[in-house]
């Protein structure tokens, strides 16, 4: 009997059974009898423990045998059993153990009304004892190497019309990741993630059908297993919010934004300004590709992008607006990845050769973008989360945007997406969670630790095996949504599956129930390897997607996970224009995901988005223009003021060079002074001596060359009033008869002015004499020498 | 908002700009006075050799001015030439008037490196004689370093004889 027989027989979910299964192996009431391989998976079968009480000694195994001691439904082993799920509280309690008691006795009683019988008188681990036959319920995935050699490449697989080399290997999860990382083509032709993701896709889908064939649980159920025993510490969220981001994001030039979000051809077309405090939705619409408007047909996203612009934006505003879109048309896989210390181009080179080697795909048929997060400082390795995508349909796209002259700037996964909402979201938050997006097609299940994208993994179990006619995935490969006769079919089935999902009742309706266990199991095993792959796990999930439509998902999740679980929505800052159309009933969170990354981190557009010009430089020459200013000036100011430093230590040093200049003149003006005072003592001899000299010299003159007439009564030599002008005054006579006396006056006076000694002579006065015969006698003079 | 807050920056960068700038002009401007003062101070720096030889020549040649007098003593004997001019030249002295009073100008006394301080003094002279030997005398006492500061001559005293008032400066060193 199967585990999913079981919780058929006994109505009750069976991904509890093998939680009561792990509970029951605890208590030592059950142990692990054998083990066996089934394809790569450890299958455990139990035997029950012989009871004190069991007179018949021996063990009974939980298996298909239908003589088993438990499957007989012996009412005597119903009394251990509801002891041991209360055994925890009454052990002897410990440090660890007391502090954890409140949530222990949180599961006990949680536990204890499960367990209580139930309306027809058994409990549910009455029925599990009696009725199980068989439970694996655990296994263990043997490791494998990150890609294989072309030589191992041994066993081959046909899918379609390709037939595919694959390695050998088990179709655990890790042995389908071996198996599509390594997965080339038979007829050499290069595979792309496209087909890689389909042939993943079919791979799982033959995991999930021989487990259920084999009985095998798709998963432990065990929540012990996805649970942490000790809290985190909290890690601070990395800074850029507020003014800084908003100013950021304005610079990067996404102050207007549009953005599109296609899923399976339901395309959410958002456009948006982005205010201090949040979103500002001005327009939103929702289209179906294929279309027709007008008779103009319009197949895919690009020609959508075109015709939005067109209709809805003004051309001369096209260039200004942020373009983001997000496409499941478009394959990606995301890893972390572990390098060297390298730099630079060494370092791009080898992240893109590792992660196309990785997923063995052509370094130029793929498109790679990573994010760095930061390592201990004695960590001599860097690591990343990277993120590949196919290049063949993004660039085909972009290339068909650019050349309608529209400019697109983000597309990334809905991992990221998912990632940057929950960064928004929860500002406060600790940085650790689980994001489980359920897709149409896929379900994705994202770890978070510190803020940082850890891994990210898919399951093909999704929104679609809920519905009866599921919608058929688009891509690359053909589609009916090509056809434009296909029109209103992927519309009407999108809206029936949302219709169905929310009449759905997954507790009660058989078929849903077996297709949510299996979400679930696909989940838990997901998350479980990450627990494996040594990533922290919150105790928080956030669910989003189509898959939420699926009614109280978030209660059941959290019931059989034992984790809180929340719906991942469009952020609280989002308001809308006045005159814009609010579509009540969508949710528009892939869309505003896109805008919420102003460095457009994982962005998987080709790099030639980032430098062309043609769109980069118009949408910011505004910005360029005022970034030159400001750096210009910044420029001359700095230069300024470097210039002033210069100039003031130029003026310091020529104020203390001429300083000790002027201390060195002093002795200057010292020996200049002194040299003064001996030359006055030199010249004021020179002079008496020179005018000694002179007065001689003149009177010599005076008594050889004047006539004999004249006779000197006085003569008085003096220096002058001043001492300046050396003054020589002779006061004499001429004692001549008539008018000789004047003549020889005259004679005198002639001989003195041509004497050269002499520089002014001067006859100050005169007078003459008469004697009684009345003729002129002597004559008196008064002269004035001037040396 | 982004607009103001550009403007605010470039606002704010053209006052600290032309702020700088100014203030930068003047303080070339101060340089440049600076620099014209210190080429001046070089140049002055470079004639001090010559200065300074031509102040040792002058100091040295101080001593050679005048006889040392160590003493005032000394220094009145030094007068006893006068008596003997006048009996060389029959000039009768009628008075001898000497001023101990130095009167070369004070700031002598600032030079530190002479060996001797110069100092001229005020000596007057009454004499009564032949007008031509009066003459002589005076060259004789012009070659013996004394210096006419004035001079009075009177005729017709006593005959041929003159009278004259003849006021010299003689000079003397003085040990420092």
């Amino acid at each position: 009997m199967s585990a999913n027989d079981i919780a058929e027989q006994i109505d009750f979910p069976r991904q509890k059974i093998y939680y009561h299964i792990k509970k029951l192996e605890k208590a030592n009431l059950i142990f692990v009898a054998e083990t066996e391989i089934v394809n790569g998976i450890t299958k455990k079968s139990y035997l029950k423990v012989e009871d004190e009480s069991d007179d018949g000694g021996g063990t009974d195994q939980l298996d298909d045998s239908a003589e088993s001691g438990i499957a007989e439904g012996d009412s005597e082993e119903r009394e251990p059993a509801e002891s041991v799920e209360y055994e925890p509280v009454s052990e002897e309690p410990t440090e660890e153990s007391t502090t954890r008691v409140p949530r222990e006795e949180a599961q006990v009683e949680r536990h204890a009304d499960e367990l209580k019988p139930t309306p027809s008188g058994e409990s549910i681990l009455d029925k599990l004892l009696t009725r199980s036959s068989s439970a694996t319920v655990s296994r263990e995935e043997p490791l494998y190497k990150e890609t294989a050699a072309s030589e191992e490449l041994t066993e081959s697989i046909m899918l379609g019309d390709v037939v595919y080399l694959i390695p050998e290997a088990d179709y655990s999860l890790g042995g389908i990741d071996y198996i599509v990382r390594s997965a080339q083509r038979k007829d050499g032709k290069r595979i792309t993630l496209q087909e890689k993701r389909s042939l993943g896709d079919h791979l799982e889908r033959l995991r999930i059908d021989m487990t259920g064939e084999s009985d095998e649980p798709v998963a432990d159920f065990t929540t012990e297993e996805i649970h942490e025993e000790k809290e985190r510490e909290e890690v601070q969220k990395p800074k850029g919010v507020g003014w800084g981001l908003y100013l950021k994001r304005r610079l990067s030039g996404y102050i207007n934004a549009v953005t599109f979000a296609e899923i399976d051809g339901k395309v959410k077309y958002l456009r948006a300004s982005i205010t201090q405090r949040g979103f500002r939705i001005l327009d939103q619409e929702i289209y179906h590709l294929p279309m027709k408007i007008d008779g103009e047909p319009i197949v895919d996203l690009p020609s959508l992008v075109q015709y939005v612009y067109r209709n809805k934006i003004k051309k001369k505003n096209w260039q200004k607006l942020y373009l983001a879109y997000y496409s499941n048309r478009y394959s990606f896989n995301m890893d972390p990845l572990r390098t060297p210390d390298l730099k630079g181009k060494e370092l791009d080179g080898f992240i893109k050769t590792s992660m196309c080697k990785r997923f063995s795909v052509e370094p130029e048929s793929a498109i790679v973008n990573w994010i760095e997060y930061k390592s201990r400082a004695d960590d001599p390795q860097r690591y990343f989360i990277a993120s590949v995508g196919d290049r063949s349909p993004i660039e085909e796209d972009y290339r068909k945007l650019v050349a309608a002259k529209i400019q697109p700037r983000f597309t990334t996964s809905i991992a990221k997406i998912q990632f940057d909402l929950y960064r928004y979201n929860f500002p406060e938050d600790h940085g650790d969670i689980i994001l489980v997006y359920i897709g149409t097609h896929r379900t994705s299940i994202t770890i978070i630790n510190d803020w940082e994208i850890k891994d990210s993994r898919r399951s093909i179990v999704s929104a679609d095996d809920f519905v009866d006619s599921p919608v058929h995935e688009s891509g690359a490969e053909g589609s009916e949504l090509s056809s434009i006769s296909g029109l209103e079919v992927g519309d009407a089935r999108l809206k029936g599956m949302v219709s169905a999902l929310r009449s759905l009742d997954v507790r009660n309706d058989k078929k849903a129930r077996a297709v949510f266990e299996k979400l679930e199991s696909e989940i838990y095993a997901t998350i479980k390897y990450f627990k494996h792959e040594g990533h922290y796990l919150s105790k928080h999930i956030l669910v989003s997607g189509i898959g939420t439509n699926l009614p109280n998902i978030e209660e059941y999740i959290s019931e059989d996970f034992e984790k809180t679980v929340s719906k991942l929505v469009l952020p609280e800052t989002v308001q809308y224009a006045d005159d814009a159309l609010k579509i009540e009933e969508e949710d528009f969170s892939v869309n505003i995901g896109l805008l919420l990354d102003p460095k457009d981190r994982l962005n998987l557009l080709p790099d030639e988005q980032r430098s062309n010009s043609r769109f980069i430089y118009p949408l910011n020459l505004g910005k360029i223009a005022a970034a030159i200013l400001i750096l210009l000036g910044s420029f001359v100011s700095i230069n300024s003021y470097f210039e002033a430093i210069r100039l003031e230590s130029e003026l310091k040093s020529h104020q203390l060079e001429l300083s000790t200049l002027v201390k060195q003149n002093s002795l200057f003006y010292d020996i200049s002074y002194k040299l003064a005072v001996t030359e006055l003592i030199h010249g004021t001899k020179a002079y008496d001596q020179y005018l000694s000299k002179k007065v001689f010299q003149v009177l010599k003159f005076l008594t050889s060359a004047l006539p004999e007439a004249v006779l000197f009564d006085r003569l008085v030599f003096s220096k002058g009033e001043d001492g300046k002008t050396p003054v020589l005054t002779l006061t004499g006579r001429i004692s001549s008869s008539g008018a000789e006396s004047n003549i020889v006056l005259n004679k005198m006076m002639f001989n003195l002015r041509d004497y050269e000694m002499l520089k002014q002579v001067t006859l100050r006065d005169r007078n003459q004499n008469t004697d009684g015969s009345g003729e002129s006698g002597t004559v008196n003079f008064t002269v004035d020498l001037n040396l | 908002m982004l607009l103001g807050l550009v403007s605010v920056a470039v606002l704010g960068l053209l006052y600290f700009n032309v702020s700088t700038l100014a203030e930068n002009s003047s303080r070339k401007g101060e340089i440049e006075k600076l620099q014209l003062e210190i080429e001046d101070a070089n140049a002055k720096l470079e004639d001090i050799a010559p200065l300074i030889t031509s102040y040792k020549d002058k100091t040295a040649a101080l001593s050679s001015l005048a006889t040392v007098f160590n003493s005032e003593i000394d220094y009145l004997a030094s007068l006893e030439i006068l008596n003997r001019l006048s009996k060389k030249y029959q000039i009768s002295i009628d008075e001898i008037l000497p001023r101990l009073e130095n009167t070369l100008p004070a700031v002598q006394g600032e030079l530190t490196d002479p060996e001797y301080t110069v100092e001229r003094y005020a000596l007057d002279l009454r004499v009564t004689g032949r007008f031509l030997n009066i003459g002589q005398m005076l060259d004789d006492l012009e070659e013996n370093d004394f210096a006419i500061r004035s001079l009075e001559i009177n005729t017709g005293v006593n005959g041929s004889n003159v009278y004259a008032v003849m006021g010299l400066y003689s000079y003397r060193l003085v040990a420092k």
